[in-house]
């Protein structure tokens, strides 16, 4: 194989539009050579015009986009080196999987043989050398979905886009193509941008994530920050559930500050929020419920709904705070409606929001 | 703003210069015809005094005494057929989706006849039948001395068939919409404790009311641009198609008054074409979504039920006879005196004698027969590539003025044949494009007038295929017209067959336009029937018209073979939503 060279992206204050409708609003941000980003958000929220706008598939409005050190802002999809894995997988039906794989050399202009031969290696690097020449139709979702990829990689391309690639595959089906995709992508050393509305394919497959809302980023890091601090009730609410509730901020130093929830204290980063009341997020993990006795400086509460999921318990339970959407992993000591609990926080978990 | 790619850019303005050529022009040029005088002067006073003058809009009829305004007739007679066409369309469309009626493979086929069957042959069948020697008037005098009538040649007649030749059109635009209605909607309101009565009334006929509306427009925009069945069985009561004819052919030879009687019947089809469009398009109250809908329809109330199989059963009846008939018609010695079988009429159109040379085709037919074959074998291909490449522009593309661009080739689909053919000879009569009594024009006409079903079979598949599939062949480097050589046509290859097949077919039996423009070195074997009909040589025309029946017959079974059904099957299928079931173990 010839060297592979990852590249970076850039998009430079990118706007498209389609008549009235803005689809993607002002959009900045880099991704670096050989790194896994996702463009994680709700549908409609330009995630997946971002995508094609990579590919070429669409042209901006206005705004640039850079890959490598090239401007490819007017370049078309087919000038682009950028391969892309569609949500369909977009198989050719009347091609076998091999000329499926084949298809991008041959269109190249190399000779039958080469392109079959490139194709065979493809192939087998995502472990179907045997199914060569079935037609898409006789293979399964997963083998579907592995064909692709290989078809996508065959050309070498520097950057590789997915777009929500495991939508159509069952739950667990999804995990195993999601690592499958992480290993690849890391042995390769390319350049992957994924496109998903689920935030935990999101977490788990990604150096970075970018939330998308509105036709804009509504913030980019990494899973970590994004899941413990989010800036906004958007992006709490979308990387998991979270409770926003009420809280007063009394500023401490430039970093932290302390926060009072009804009666329960915490200190926080307070984020440069000013003094005064703010917005808070919970994870729903983050309320630990105590039974019996409601000793002081624990906020009281009552179950108001309870169900049982497996590995949890979810319970609704009504407070000072309001009603506050809780999950607890002791299933072995379920609580009934009506149960009278102290809620407590965890040490994680709990961030400031801005409004 | 084409993405750079010179295919598609050159694709389109190729396209738009030859719709704009062999379509627009031509109407331009009957425009343009309609308001000049005789010397050539421009007068709106000249297309005023034609588009009002009383041989168009008389009412004596209704007064009494002579016949009413070929305007008049016109509109009678679309508003009658349209009428007639979807009352029985909804009939068969209810019977084959709502009952469990056995023979429904056999509704099906009739469907198929009116489109390999030259316009003329139900009105010849209803000659044989009810016309003055036919079957039914031989009966009456028979059996009751009642003194043969002459009814089926005027507005009757010509009704009756139209209704027959287009009732199977209806049926078409009716069984989707039948079949449209939702079944959930339909068990909604059975859950809901509405009877039979009660849900078809007040939901599954509601439903339907904009395709009833769209079958009517469909049947009415037909009968106007008819020209077959009125030149036959019209008689003394002309409508604008034939007018047309008898203006620019007959003894009047007046080209202003054809023009702008073709102005007439023009605006006549594209207001019947806007309204079509209105009912159509925006309100989509049907309910195809992409979910699937399960749910079994609800049976028809008893007396809708019964309705619908005494309506449709006897016309089927009555529909099959009418071919029956056509085809026996031209085996035996002259109909309605002499019933003694003969091949006589078969001989004298399709004698082969062997001469010195070799083959003599000694027949009266063969050489009109050879000239039609030619012709639609070299205008089919044409026709279904240009179809085929306009589909894939609009439905594949995006450029400026792509929605002039559809909206030009949609009102192509609207113009009468008769109003293309007088077109054509106003404008290519005469440089700067001299086209006519070449085969040129022939061709021409045939592309042009058949391009539409090219190109809605197309559209129709093209929506089928997922525009990732062109958008995976850009992203691995296949430039357009690579994407739309390798990928795009292979799948739409049923498409391309069913345009090839009806371009071929349609240039075998369109009569409307070419009678304009045959000439004595390119006769078509439609219009050489037609001349054979005007001129009383029924056994003739009779057995010329059932050769055309059996070879379209013949014609689309063969293309059927030779591409194979099984490669159809497959590619029909492999576009199917994906399977997404886990890797079996």
């Amino acid at each position: 194989m010839t060297e592979r060279r990852a590249a970076r992206i850039e998009l430079s204050r990118v706007t498209k539009q389609y008549g009235p409708v803005t689809a993607v609003r002002d959009v900045s941000f880099t991704i670096d050579a050989g790194s896994l980003v996702t463009l994680l958000g709700p549908s409609g929220c330009g995630k997946t015009t971002t995508l094609r706008l990579i590919a070429g598939l669409e042209t901006v409005t206005s705004g640039r986009i850079l890959i490598g050190d090239d401007d490819v802002t007017a370049l078309g999809a087919t000038d682009r080196n950028v391969s892309m894995v569609f949500q369909s997988y977009a198989l050719f039906p009347h091609m076998s999987v091999l000329d499926n794989v084949a298809y991008g050399p041959r269109v190249a202009g190399r000779s039958r043989r080469h392109a079959a031969e490139v194709a065979r290696e493809a192939l087998a690097g995502v472990g179907l050398a045997e199914l060569g020449d079935r037609l898409p139709s006789e293979l399964s979702g997963g083998q579907q979905q592995r064909v692709a990829i290989a078809r996508a990689l065959v050309l070498e391309p520097r950057v590789l886009l997915f777009d929500e690639p495991l939508s159509n595959l069952d739950a667990r089906l999804r995990r195993q193509m999601r690592e499958e995709i992480r290993t690849l992508q890391r042995r390769l050393g390319i350049t992957v941008v994924y496109v998903t509305h689920d935030q935990e394919e999101a977490l788990g497959v990604s150096d970075r994530i970018i939330v998308m809302n509105h036709a804009g980023v509504a913030q980019e890091g990494r899973p970590r920050e994004l899941y413990d601090s989010p800036d906004d009730v958007f992006v709490a609410g979308f990387m998991g559930e979270a409770n926003r509730v009420k809280g007063v901020l009394q500023r401490l130093d430039d970093r932290t500050g302390r926060v009072t929830i009804g009666g329960l204290t915490r200190m926080l980063p307070h984020r440069g929020l000013a003094d005064g009341a703010v917005d808070v997020a919970i994870r729903p993990e983050a309320i630990l419920i105590s039974r019996g006795d409601v000793e002081d400086g624990v906020l009281r509460g009552t179950v108001s709904q309870a169900a049982y999921l497996g590995s949890r318990m979810e319970y609704s339970i009504a407070s000072e705070l309001g009603e506050l959407f809780v999950t607890s992993p002791a299933v072995d000591a379920p609580l009934a409606p009506g149960a009278t609990v102290g809620l407590t926080l965890a040490a994680h978990g709990i961030t400031l929001i801005r409004p | 703003m084409f993405k750079g790619d010179a295919f598609v850019a050159g694709a389109v303005v190729v396209v738009a210069v030859l719709v704009g050529l062999f379509t627009f022009y031509p109407v331009a040029r009957i425009l343009l015809s309609a308001v000049q005088e005789s010397d050539g002067a421009l007068s709106m006073r000249a297309l005023v005094e034609r588009l009002f003058a009383a041989k168009i809009w008389r009412l004596d009829c209704v007064t009494g005494g002579r016949s009413c305004g070929v305007g008049w007739n016109t509109l009678l007679l679309a508003v009658l057929t349209a009428t007639t066409t979807t009352t029985l369309g909804l009939a068969f469309a209810l019977v084959v989706t709502r009952t469990g009626f056995k023979a429904k493979r056999l509704l099906r086929v009739l469907t198929v006849l009116p489109i390999i069957t030259p316009p003329f042959v139900i009105g010849l069948g209803l000659i044989l039948i009810f016309g003055r020697s036919g079957l039914v008037n031989q009966l009456m005098e028979w059996a009751f001395t009642v003194a043969p009538s002459r009814w089926i040649y005027g507005l009757p007649g010509v009704w009756l068939a139209q209704t027959l030749a287009f009732t199977p059109v209806a049926f078409l635009v009716l069984i989707g919409v039948v079949e449209g209605v939702s079944p959930s909607l339909e068990e909604a309101s059975q859950t809901l404790r509405a009877g039979r009565w009660h849900t078809f009334g007040r939901v599954s006929l509601p439903l339907m009311r904009p395709g009833l509306a769209n079958a009517f427009l469909v049947g009415f925009i037909e009968s106007i641009a008819d020209f077959g069945n009125p030149i036959v069985l019209g008689g003394n009561f002309g409508v604008l198609s034939t007018e047309v004819f008898f203006s620019i052919v007959g003894a009047q030879l007046d080209q202003g008054r054809a023009a702008a009687l073709g102005v007439l019947l023009l605006a006549l089809a594209l207001a019947a074409f806007f309204v079509q469009r209105r009912v159509v398009g925006p309100t989509v109250y049907t309910t195809i979504s992409g979910k699937g809908d399960s749910g079994r329809p609800a049976p028809l109330p008893p007396l809708v039920r019964r309705l619908a199989f005494g309506v449709a059963l006897p016309w089927a009846t009555l529909t099959l006879t009418i071919y029956a008939m056509a085809l026996a018609g031209g085996f035996v010695e002259t109909w309605g005196r002499d019933y003694r079988p003969t091949l006589r009429h078969y001989a004298k159109a399709f004698s082969i004698e062997w001469g010195g040379g070799g083959i003599i085709w000694s027949g009266s037919a063969w050489r009109s027969f050879w000239t039609t074959l030619e012709l639609a074998s070299i205008a089919a291909p044409l026709t279904a590539a240009l179809g085929i490449l306009t589909a894939y522009l609009l439905v594949r593309q995006r450029f400026v003025g792509r929605a002039v661009f559809e909206f030009a080739t949609m009102l192509s689909f609207a113009i009468p044949g008769t109003v293309i053919g007088v077109s054509y000879i106003l404008a290519y009569n005469v440089p700067p494009v001299e086209l006519t009594g070449t085969a040129l024009i022939l061709i021409v006409c045939f592309v042009f007038r058949n391009m539409p079903v090219g190109l809605r079979a197309g559209v129709a598949a093209m929506s089928q295929i997922d525009g990732s599939l062109d958008e995976a062949s850009r992203t691995l480097g296949g430039k357009s017209f690579v994407t739309l050589r390798r990928v795009i046509l292979p799948l739409l290859r049923p498409a391309v067959v069913a345009a090839l097949v009806y371009s071929f077919v349609r240039a075998m039996t369109t009569v409307s336009a070419v009678i304009f423009l045959v000439s004595a070195d390119y006769d078509m074997a439609t219009t050489y029937i037609i001349h054979r009909v005007l001129n009383g040589d029924y056994g003739v025309a009779i057995a010329y018209s059932s050769v055309l029946i059996v070879l379209m017959l013949g014609a689309i079974g063969l293309i059927q073979l030779l591409v194979g059904e099984r490669k159809l099957r497959r590619a029909a299928t492999a576009h199917a939503p994906l399977p997404t079931g886990p890797i079996p173990a």
